[in-house]
């Protein structure tokens, strides 16, 4: 890739993002599943970016980190819900790496709370792209920080009722309530508008990486067909109808 | 001493909390270094870090040191004189101990070693300095024992209070007190 | 050029690690061993290096996860909770193979225990304590000059088997000092770490490089299912058992009775040996310094020669496991443990003096 400077340069107008591998992995998900459709995202803007050769991705435990075999940049398992404690370290002692973990709302918010709020009191120079699918994806759809009230999982049979399980956390709020926190934002993919701007928005999460400024963080709304008992439209449209009330997208900080 | 015990030194210091007992084993300890090839210090005092039990075990010498903890030592030094009934089974047959009087209590049985008292406590608040009888005590041991050369102990003093002369001057005063002690009772 | 210093055990460990080219130092702070954190947050930065002060024991053990697949040299130190906390990724280490450092400093247990010194947590540390059943080298100094000698060793074999290795120490140790000949070991040569990620730019092959600790999930290249990488770890094992045993016997030779221990209570027993031997009493010592690999064979052969056999721990046993373990039955095996202390509270230790009453009633 590295020696391929004049192709790398050339604006790619369809296809699959170059550091792709064949066939993409995309196949390792049910259909309707949008967080293909983030990882290719990612996989832009660290192109467009002009990124990919420093980047390091660090992933958590989910179905969001089936990506560690469909691309080809440098990437890290980690134990579930500690992404952001191996990322913390890899960026103190490698500055010069763009470092960012992948992780689903489960693994950041629930496991993965304390490493979560670790980075931000900190104010780690990393990036954090969170995926939020309201339930654990991997494991048959349980629920998650972020289910709704109301919505049925395997563990809340009759619907989550806040006075046995809470309420939904607003994870990019959070996030920008820190001051550690320099960029927070909410992005989804459920239309070609919503896509561009999610994409802007891990743009400039990076970019405030780049900077040297300190954490930055993007939830983005996804998918889950199968977990959701819906079809790969309907889904989109409970994104619209329920889920965008209740998880408002927009530029939180920054 | 260096006849009997060859070139190792073992000494156990106790007092209470805030007394300086463990600094006085560390600049013994560091003083020591300079002329023994082996040196070891071990602290140990209560969950109270001051007004509790506090005691540390000093050992220098040519040959490697089995243990820095051991049962009982060459010397003695006793900070807090009600405490010398509690640490004299701690002592060799022909060591010594150096005790502060302040505090002693009558009615010891004879055993084989040898005792002196010295009035640290007394001196310190002669020279109108309370916090400075470990010192005093410090110098009695090395003018009974000549462990190591006084000078190394100053040269540790220096170092320690490089910062503050006054500090220095009262403490190379008492330890200096005590070595005088120290010799004209072991002549 | 060694430099000769005056150093607290806790503090040797710091030394140690700078000697051996430690990138960056993790940690919590957790008694007995907060001088060690301390060390390092006054050392490392101002020579450039990394330390940080995680959010949990969990934070700093995952911090060398990630230092480690970076490629750097990563360590972390703690007492007994803190080490409970952090077993899940040290199997996590194992499994995705990366070199680290975890100091343990014990201190009494179960639960929080005592915050004094203890020698509770071998079976943990032996036997791999987090999920999965895997090994880890454990090196158990005796001395502070050994802490500062066998965190660089910790280094060297971390690299060399791509394994976490752990350094036991105790409370005892950590907070005696002692004279110690600061210095670089050189342990030879070992090889690059070209599976490290550093971003693919900087890969000599240009190749992206995958980390993962699940090889029954995504196999692991070279290794084409779960079962052929489980080969290979196991003939790591094999290897690490057959090549790093390392232990030092003390007047053993004519011994009709040897002592067992590692850590402070062997320096304890060291003194009673010498203590028996003034007396006539032939009495000896062996001391694991590697408590895994352990050292069943040296203890095998003395048993067969009729030895019996005192093992010392501060613990209510533990280590005897692994003598019984050794003696197949053919030998008697007494025990001074935690409940022979001086003094029936957390600061009493066990004392040569003690351990020579059990030598004296066994002999
Ligand atoms: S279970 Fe849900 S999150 Fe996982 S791959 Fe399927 S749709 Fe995607």
């Amino acid at each position: 890739m590295k020696n391929d400077e004049n192709t790398r340069k050339k604006e790619l107008v369809c296809g699959n993002p170059r550091i792709w591998k064949d066939p993409p992995g995309a196949m390792m998900y049910c259909s309707g599943c949008q967080h293909p459709v983030i990882h290719r995202i990612i996989s832009e803007v660290l192109e467009e970016m002009d990124i990919y050769e420093e980047a390091i991705c660090i992933l958590g435990v989910g179905c969001h980190a089936f990506i560690q075999v469909s691309w080809s940049i440098d990437t890290l398992s980690c134990a579930h819900g500690r992404a952001l404690d191996s990322a913390t370290a890899i960026k103190r002692l490698n500055p010069d790496a763009i470092v960012f973990t992948v992780q689903g709302d489960g693994d950041c918010l629930a496991i993965g709370a304390g490493a979560f709020i670790g980075a931000m009191t900190r104010g780690e120079r990393i990036t954090t792209i969170m995926y939020n699918n309201t339930n654990y994806g991997t494991t048959g759809g349980q629920l998650a920080p972020t289910t709704l009230i109301g919505q049925k999982t395997t563990t809340t049979p009759l619907g989550r009722n806040p006075k046995l399980e809470g309420y939904p956390v607003r994870a990019a709020e959070l996030a920008a309530d820190f001051e550690g926190t320099v960029y927070s934002a909410r992005g989804s993919v459920n239309s070609p508008a919503n896509y561009k701007r999610a994409k802007k928005y891990i743009k400039k999460a990076f970019q405030k990486q780049i900077d040297g400024l300190g954490y930055s963080f993007v939830e983005v709304l996804s998918a889950c067909p199968p977990n959701w008992h819906l079809s790969p439209v309907d889904c989109i449209k409970r994104i619209e109808e329920e889920i965008i009330p209740e998880f408002p997208l927009s530029e939180i900080k920054g | 001493m260096e006849e009997k015990f060859g070139s190792r030194n073992d000494v156990i210091m106790a007092g209470l909390g805030g007394m300086g007992v463990l600094s006085a084993g560390k600049i013994l300890s560091l003083a020591a270094l300079k002329k023994y090839r082996y040196v070891s210090w071990l602290p140990s005092y209560g969950v109270e870090k001051r007004g509790g039990l506090c005691e540390c075990t000093v050992i220098f010498s040519n040959e490697e040191i089995a243990s820095p903890i051991i049962d009982r030592a060459q010397s003695l030094i006793i900070f807090e004189g009600s405490q010398l009934k509690a640490f004299e089974p701690r002592i060799l047959s022909g060591g010594i101990i150096l005790a502060e009087s302040s505090g002693m209590e009558d009615g010891r049985e004879a055993r084989d070693y040898k005792i002196i008292e010295v009035p640290g406590l007394e001196i310190a608040v002669s020279m109108g300095m309370g916090q400075i009888n470990n010192l005093i005590l410090l110098g009695s041991y090395v003018g009974v024992t000549d462990a190591v050369p006084p000078e190394l102990i100053e040269e540790e003093l220096e170092i320690r209070y490089k910062t503050r002369k006054e500090v220095l001057k009262r403490n190379q005063e008492a330890f200096r007190r005590g070595i005088e002690l120290g010799r004209t009772v072991e002549g | 050029m060694a430099e000769r210093m005056f150093v607290q055990g806790n503090e040797a460990v710091g030394w140690g690690a700078l000697y051996a080219g430690c990138d960056g130092f993790f940690g919590y702070p957790i008694t007995p061993q907060n001088e060690v954190t301390q060390w390092f947050a006054s050392e490392f930065p101002k020579r450039g290096k990394v330390f940080l002060q995680s959010q949990s024991e969990v934070g700093s053990i995952n911090m060398l996860y990630g230092g480690a697949a970076a490629g750097f040299r990563v360590m972390t130190s703690t007492s007994s909770p803190g080490w409970g906390l952090m077993q899940e990724t040290i199997s996590h280490c194992v499994a995705a193979e990366l070199p680290c450092i975890i100091v343990l400093v014990q201190r009494g247990g179960p639960g929080a225990g005592s915050i004094r010194h203890a020698q509770m947590d071998y079976i943990s540390v032996t036997r791999g304590g987090g999920q999965g059943g895997y090994k880890n080298i454990v090196l158990a100094p005796a001395s502070v000059q050994e802490i500062h000698d066998l965190v660089q060793l910790a280094f060297y074999l971390a690299d060399k088997y791509r394994n976490p290795t752990i350094v036991l120490a105790d409370g005892i140790l950590g907070q005696v000092s002692e004279s110690v000949d600061v210095k670089t070991i050189d342990f030879g040569p070992l090889n690059e770490k070209d599976w490290a990620l550093r971003g693919i730019g900087k890969q000599k092959d240009g190749k992206c490089r995958l980390i993962n600790s699940a090889a029954g999930v995504l196999p692991v290249p070279p290794y084409p299912n779960y079962i052929s990488w489980l080969r290979h770890m196991d003939e790591k094992y094999k290897q690490m058992e057959a090549d790093e045993l390392r232990y030092e016997t003390y007047k053993a030779e004519d011994a009709e009775l040897i002592l067992i221990a590692y850590g402070y209570t062997a320096r304890v027993s060291k003194e009673t040996v010498n203590m028996a031997r003034l007396q006539g009493l032939k009495v000896g010592l062996i001391r694991p310094i590697t408590a895994w690999p352990f050292p069943y064979d040296i203890i095998r052969e003395k048993a067969i020669q009729g030895c019996k056999f005192l093992v010392v721990v501060d613990s209510l046993g533990l280590l005897i496991e692994d003598v019984k373990i050794a003696v197949e039955s053919r030998a008697d095996v007494g025990l001074v443990s935690i409940l022979d202390r001086h003094l029936p509270t957390d600061g009493g230790m066990i004392m040569p003096g003690r351990v020579f009453e059990e030598v004296k009633r066994l002999i």
